[in-house]
């Protein structure tokens, strides 16, 4: 039987990066949440934010892959 | 055309506010409740004007940042919120190793001088009561409150046989050993608990001034030719 305490171990073990997500998405949900009353315009704006920095990290991520496989070899 | 679409995208409203929501009530209490527990402001402002998602919003507020700070302090084995007492080792210990208050030569007061050494409570502070223990565990060593819960490492018991440099020492592997053993998620449990009280400093404002809202009737600015 799973239970709440093995469900939090397993996300424990789990690869670093499983945090991100998680943490974009609360981020967000709060900022936004200080920014607006109602929940339609809330998750509209959190969508956003997450959109943006989906895209940011993503941006990054492509660079160092650049860098890592085709800048490299002509160094 | 071109404007009216761009703050749609930027501030999600489909159109534009006709009149400005009614004031919140108590937004001073409002503000220190949600300074005590996250989003208890809201909440009470929700129940008092009859604002079902204001309520909602202090529900989302309790329940995420709560559950990011208590989180965060799972993943460090209830070990990462505390404020150390080291200052006043380096000061009897090693002077030239101690936190000065600069520009002047002078020692940093030892709480301000700790918090220095432990700059994540200072962010830490602002969820709440759940991280005041630390405060009083710094100040009390003897009283500890909730057994284990936000002791403060290198605190000298009275009666303790060892000497503060001892303490510090012992201290220091303990939390050097916790480091190694959890290897990154130990810098991911106090980042969780770091970000929720941060993110509190939004919602205590919420409280107090209610949503930061594009402000109806403002023009939109214009480009420079």
């Amino acid at each position: 039987m799973i239970t709440a305490s093995t469900l939090l171990l397993a996300t424990a073990d789990l690869s670093l990066y499983w945090h991100l997500p998680i943490l974009i998405v609360l981020v967000n949900l709060v900022y936004s949440a200080s920014r607006y009353d109602e929940p339609g315009q809330i998750l509209a704006h959190a969508l956003r934010g997450m959109f943006y920095i989906v895209c940011f990290l993503g941006g990054v991520f492509l660079v160092l892959v650049i860098l890592h496989t085709v800048v490299a070899r002509w160094w | 055309m071109l404007a009216s679409r761009r703050l749609i995208w930027e501030f999600g409203m489909s159109t534009p506010q006709a009149s400005p929501p009614p004031p919140l009530p108590i937004p001073g209490l409002a503000a220190l409740l949600s300074f005590l527990i996250p989003g208890l402001g809201q909440i009470v402002q929700g129940l008092l004007s009859r604002r079902p998602q204001r309520l909602y919003k202090g529900i989302l507020f309790l329940v995420v940042l709560l559950g990011m700070f208590m989180y965060g302090q799972w993943l460090g084995d209830w070990q990462n919120v505390y404020v150390p007492h080291f200052q006043e080792y380096l000061i009897e210990s090693r002077p030239e190793a101690a936190y000065r208050l600069w520009p002047s030569d002078r020692f940093m007061p030892p709480f301000l001088g700790n918090l220095r050494t432990r700059l994540q409570y200072v962010a830490q502070f602002w969820i709440g009561v759940v991280a005041w223990p630390a405060i009083w565990n710094y100040h009390f060593p003897d009283w500890p409150l909730l057994g284990n819960y936000q002791l403060s490492p290198g605190a000298m018991k009275a009666g303790e046989a060892r000497n503060r440099a001892d303490v510090v020492r012992d201290a220091d592997q303990v939390e050097s050993d916790r480091q190694y053993n959890t290897d990154r998620r130990y810098d991911i449990a106090w980042m969780y608990t770091v970000m929720a009280g941060i993110l509190n400093l939004l919602v205590i404002y919420d409280a107090w001034a209610g949503p930061v809202r594009f402000a109806p009737g403002k023009p939109a600015a214009t480009p420079r030719n």
